[in-house]
């Protein structure tokens, strides 16, 4: 993670909480359900917050952690979103998924972080030349006999090796369950380049993964 | 760029049921900490409970109280502009009655030695026309104003009037009596202290010459008929400045004479007063040059004094008469 990847979603981090303007033209039971659950919150409910949260912390916490792959910085934005979920509360409303609400607040959140931290930038920020760069060199060696865990290790190793924004759409895509074009409006790009994004870090994961795998498996 | 191999394995991932995605969920995740739950709950238990306190201790009348104030505010600052408005229409003729006022206060206020002591510095300003005031406005004033300093300079223009009257002092100086007699009045926005002061003065000069021996009685009535002259001034200024109304030379010319007749109801009190009081002066020394053995010109002050009061009567046995149309007395 790096500066050059908070400045190239500089767009996105303007589009804050509470200008959400996302229309979803269907909003499934569970949606209605985290949206009421959410109004019944801001309406005083403190159980239906308890719900919200117990349903939606697996995916953030898991979220914050891939990105910003440290676990302390991870509990400090966990909190901090949390913080401005509760803190929005009064000016809640229902005009997107609560998912759709709450992972754009943990993007905000990451991006305020590495600005302040000031990481050291990735090498590479165009995603076609990140295209050619694909992780795992070593486990490419066709003598090489890995293990289970060696396998879980050179898959993680590939996810910790993406460029942040292939990064950051997988996880998305992964953890929130959003449509590309939910991701792209979180992320502050368009559906076609969130979905250029997922494309090459779902390449270099499966070129990961390809050595260890039988032939004929499919991907 | 793009080939078609990796946009069938995106397709393949968006099903969310590739190898890509199996292996992401086998990977380790660190579930929250307790610590982090805790903080949380509890950072939202006590985000809800601020806002019942809020609530609670927010009583209606206060949660009204900011617009309440802004309405008030709002009205008051309404009423403060409309009345600062009225004040400005309504302060213009006030100040013009107020700068007025103090003058013809000071020419009230003044005694008769004030009177001469000022006439002496200026005696020729008797005959003088009365010079423009300096804050005469150009242009036609406005009605309210017209009528504030027509109520403020009419009493004094008309003590200019009557002022002017032949002094039996010298009954010789025809032409300037009918001069100043005929003279137009001035205009309204003209007069000021200025007229004022030629009434003294002119009180001052239409006094009988001082003869060679005067008994102390004929000072003595001399001041009294100033003393009363200034009275009846300034009654009548107060009059006319309650009324409103403007003696013309017109309707002061017929006047009844003290004994007889009820004054007409169009002719003010005061004006035959006035002329009753400079008649009987004028008889007054027309009695004393007989006295003194001056019948001819006691005969020809007579003369012009039945010329101009040919209505006021005189007793049968009156000195003042001459001798041919006088009675003895009993």
């Amino acid at each position: 993670m790096d500066t050059a990847f908070a400045e190239s979603l500089v767009s996105s981090h303007e589009l804050r909480v509470t200008e959400s303007h996302v229309d979803e033209p269907s909003m499934d039971s569970a949606v209605t359900d985290d949206s009421a659950l959410m109004l019944r919150y801001r309406d005083g409910d403190v159980h239906a917050f308890e719900m919200l949260y117990a349903k939606h912390k697996g995916p953030l916490y898991r979220y914050l952690q891939r990105v910003c792959r440290d676990p302390e910085v991870a509990n400090d934005l966990f909190q901090e979103v949390w913080g401005k979920v509760i803190a929005s509360r009064e000016r809640y409303e229902v005009r997107a998924q609560f998912n759709t609400f709450l992972f754009r607040i943990a993007h905000n959140c990451a991006i305020d972080y590495f600005r302040r931290s000031g990481r050291v930038a990735d090498k590479a920020t165009d995603v076609d030349e990140l295209a050619e760069v694909l992780p795992g060199s070593e486990i490419d060696r066709p003598d090489t006999q890995l293990s289970a865990t060696q396998i879980k290790e050179a898959f993680k190793r590939a996810l910790d090796e993406l460029p942040a924004e292939q990064r950051d759409v997988f996880v998305l895509y992964e953890e929130s369950g959003l449509s590309l074009e939910e991701i792209g409006k979180i992320t502050g790009v368009a559906m076609e380049t969130a979905k250029s994004r997922l494309r090459y870090a779902v390449s270099k994961l499966r070129a990961a993964l390809k050595p260890h795998q039988p032939a004929g498996v499919a991907s | 760029m793009t080939s078609s191999p990796d946009d069938k394995t995106l397709e393949e991932y968006l099903d969310r049921d590739s190898a890509v995605s199996q292996h992401y969920r086998k990977l380790d995740a660190d579930d929250v900490p307790a610590s982090v739950d805790a903080s949380v709950l509890a950072q939202a238990r006590a985000a809800v409970a601020a806002a019942r306190e809020v609530r609670k201790s927010k009583p209606a009348w206060v949660r009204w109280g900011s617009p309440l104030a802004l309405a008030a505010s709002a009205v008051m600052v309404v009423a403060i502009v409309l009345e600062v408005g009225v004040q400005d229409e309504v302060q213009l003729p006030v100040s013009i009655t107020e700068q007025s006022a103090p003058a013809a206060g000071r020419a009230q206020s003044t005694t008769p030695a004030e009177n001469e002591q000022r006439d002496l510095q200026a005696p020729l300003a008797v005959t003088a026309p009365a010079p423009a005031s300096p804050r005469a406005p150009a242009a036609e004033p406005a009605p309210e104003q017209k009528a504030a300093a027509m109520a403020d300079s009419v009493p004094l223009a008309e003590t200019q009037q009557f002022a002017v009257v032949p002094a039996p002092a010298d009954p010789l100086d025809t032409d300037r009596r009918e001069s100043t007699v005929a003279a137009p009045p001035a205009p309204v926005a003209q007069k000021s202290v200025a007229p004022r002061r030629e009434t003294v003065e002119t009180v001052a000069s239409t006094a009988p010459p001082a003869a060679p021996i005067e008994s102390d009685r004929r000072e003595q009535e001399q001041i009294t008929t100033a003393a009363a002259r200034e009275r009846v001034d300034r009654e009548r200024a107060e009059q006319i400045i309650v009324s409103g109304n403007v003696v013309t030379p017109a309707a002061r010319r017929p006047f009844g004479p003290r004994a007889t007749g009820a004054p007409s109801s169009s002719q003010p009190r005061e004006v035959r007063d006035d002329d009753r009081i400079r008649a009987e002066e004028w008889l007054d020394e027309i009695r004393r040059l007989r006295d003194e053995g001056k019948e001819a010109q006691a005969d020809e002050q007579w003369q012009r004094f039945r010329k101009q009061f040919p209505d006021f009567v005189v007793e049968h046995t009156d000195t003042a008469l001459p001798a041919s149309q006088r009675e003895a007395a009993p």
